[in-house]
């Protein structure tokens, strides 16, 4: 039942300010800090099947970045309801487009995230059934 | 030669000359059928019926007609059939006179014997078939001069001048007959050829025997100008020395040669490598090489004769990209022209950019028996190409370094800048403008940066 967002970035002092911002916006449920997709990953593999998991995602990340990370989601399914918001500082058209290409991608934020962009998540259609 | 029977009319009113006749006839010539009958009138109704006489015999003293006008009236109703008169001793200057009007012979009735009559019968029947016999077979070789497809004429060797042509010639260059009686030689050819008709004629004069032939250039009369391939012979015509000439139109023939060899110099002198390929004779490795031009040999620095027989799978090499060839051979499988780029390889092995147009070619039936390729090198324009792709490859690559590198840390002043001013700048009064001074100078940096990614996508 409840919520679990994974803030997956390699830049610690970005998840230093979203852990904030978070905290500042009455985020719901818990998060936790992750330096790569891998470390994420393994955390998604353990979820229990009522949980439900919302990953906040940046792309370029050493060990294993944001495409690499969809893509192994993609070939090993989630055990639990899960989404993906890419959270990145690129401004590049080609990786807005390749997310674009991914279904569990609901949606590409710049960073850093405020209290403006977290609203924008709050009310997203496409999120509504992980926060009810 | 002797005849089944003869059939001889007898014109005369006199009973004993007729009587006579037939008793002579009898003796010598006994196979002879004898027909009498009395007057003109008689007579041409029965030459009118078309009886069947060998020979007519005619007395010139008849109750309805005599002399001239009685002779040239059975004359012209006789036709082929020889008339001979029959006249008394004292009408023997009338008998020689009755030669000119048309009659075969004169007999004196009284020096007649039976031996004479049927000599003159004999002789001037034979006489007769030998005339038509002969012309007939003018009259054919008249028909084969006039009625023949192909133009001919008789001229004079010595004035030039046309002696007779044909309707085919007539038809072929414009003139009448009578307008070519009028013409020599010199007004069938244009000016520059004069030389070299003069030249022909003097040939036709040294060689009375042998035909001699020759294409020359000959003008119709409204100006026109073809090829024509002559044949001539030394003929005697009416007493004169002249040619007989056969003159075949080979304006075509001509004109399509001429223009074979005109594609053939656009070949030869293109400025594009040319290779073509017999389709009828292809292996499974591809058709065989008949023909490359010079510009092919400059290209890749193979010749001719060391390329003739192989298929142009040679000029291949490690980078030649071998979708592109699939596509080539896909095409040629299903006899469709194809336009691809490849890296092909010299004689020295070195590679270059060919852009390759290859197309079949078919014969009369639709059967495609070659294909024909154009090559041009365009190594120039591939490495230029290359340069632009590397340019836009490196700009990509900026790009991308603005967006990932540079924008990271910016993005964290960024955060960090709203954490202190939400959390602490109401501590301290004074932070507030310079934070926002700060802010603004980071979102103005911010800006730069996104205008910088913009351009290098557009």
């Amino acid at each position: 039942m409840p919520l679990h967002t994974l803030l997956v970035d390699d830049d610690s002092i970005i998840l230093m300010i979203h852990d904030r911002i978070l905290t500042k916006n009455e985020w719901p449920g818990t998060w936790g800090r992750h330096l790569n997709g891998q470390s994420a990953l393994h955390r998604i593999r353990e979820a229990k099947p009522d949980e439900r998991l919302l990953v906040m995602l940046d792309i370029n990340m050493p060990v294993m970045n944001g495409w690499e990370f969809l893509d192994a989601l993609k070939s090993q399914p989630a055990p639990c309801p899960i989404a993906v918001v890419m959270v990145t500082s690129s401004i590049d058209r080609q990786d807005h487009d390749k997310a674009d290409t991914y279904d569990l991608v609901v949606d590409y934020l710049d960073k850093p995230l405020n209290a403006d962009r977290i609203a924008q998540l709050l009310n997203h259609p496409k999120l509504a059934h992980l926060f009810a | 030669m002797t005849h089944a029977h003869w059939s001889v009319l007898v014109v005369e009113d006199n009973l004993g000359d007729s009587f006579l006749i037939r008793e002579y006839l009898q003796e010598d010539l006994p196979e002879a059928e004898v027909t009498v009958v009395e007057r003109l009138s008689e007579t041409l109704e029965l030459l009118e019926k078309g009886g069947p006489f060998d020979i007519i015999l005619l007395d010139l003293t008849l109750p309805d007609a005599q002399g001239e006008p009685l002779a040239k009236a059975v004359v012209a109703a006789a036709g082929d059939r020889p008339v001979i008169v029959l006249t008394g001793l004292g009408d023997k200057e009338y008998g020689i006179r009755a030669l000119s009007w048309g009659v075969a012979d004169y007999l004196l009735k009284d020096g007649l014997t039976s031996e004479f009559l049927a000599k003159s019968i004999r002789f001037n029947s034979e006489r007769n078939r030998y005339q038509l016999q002969l012309r007939d077979s003018e009259r054919k070789y008249r028909d084969l001069f006039q009625l023949s497809p192909i133009p001919k004429w008789v001229y004079d060797l010595e004035t030039l001048r046309f002696l007779d042509v044909n309707a085919a010639a007539t038809r072929q260059y414009g003139f009448s007959r009578d307008e070519f009686l009028k013409l020599s030689l010199k007004d069938i050819r244009p000016a520059s050829e004069l030389p070299a008709l003069l030249a022909a004629v003097e040939e036709v004069r040294k060689s009375p025997e042998s035909p001699t032939s020759g294409l020359f250039r000959h003008k119709r009369k409204d100006g026109t100008l073809l090829w024509v391939e002559i044949r001539s012979n030394r003929i005697q015509f009416e007493g004169r020395d002249a040619s007989m000439v056969l003159a075949v139109d080979k304006t075509a023939e001509v004109e399509y040669q001429e223009q074979l060899r005109l594609f053939e110099s656009v070949i030869t002198n293109s400025h594009e490598a040319v290779m073509i390929t017999s389709a009828e004779a292809s292996t499974p490795e591809g058709p065989p090489i008949l023909y490359v031009n010079e510009t092919f040999t400059r290209m890749t620095g193979f010749r001719l004769e060391e390329v003739r027989g192989r298929t142009p799978g040679f000029l291949h090499g490690p980078e030649t990209d071998r979708a592109e060839i699939d596509r080539l051979n896909d095409a040629i499988a299903n006899l469709l022209p194809c336009n691809l780029e490849l890296v092909n390889y010299r004689k020295d092995r070195t590679p270059y950019w060919v852009d390759l147009f290859v197309a079949p070619v078919y014969n009369h039936d639709g059967v495609c028996t070659h294909w024909i390729s154009v090559q041009r090198d365009i190594t120039e324009r591939r490495s230029y190409i290359d340069a632009l792709e590397s340019q836009n490859r490196r700009l990509r690559e900026i790009a991308w370094f603005q967006s990932h590198k540079l924008r990271a840390p910016l993005v964290r002043m960024i955060g960090l800048l709203e954490m202190i001013e939400t959390d602490h700048a109401d501590q301290v009064p004074s932070l507030r403008t310079l934070l926002e001074q700060i802010g603004q100078s980071t979102a103005e940096l911010d800006s730069v940066i996104h205008e910088i990614v913009q351009r290098t996508e557009s």
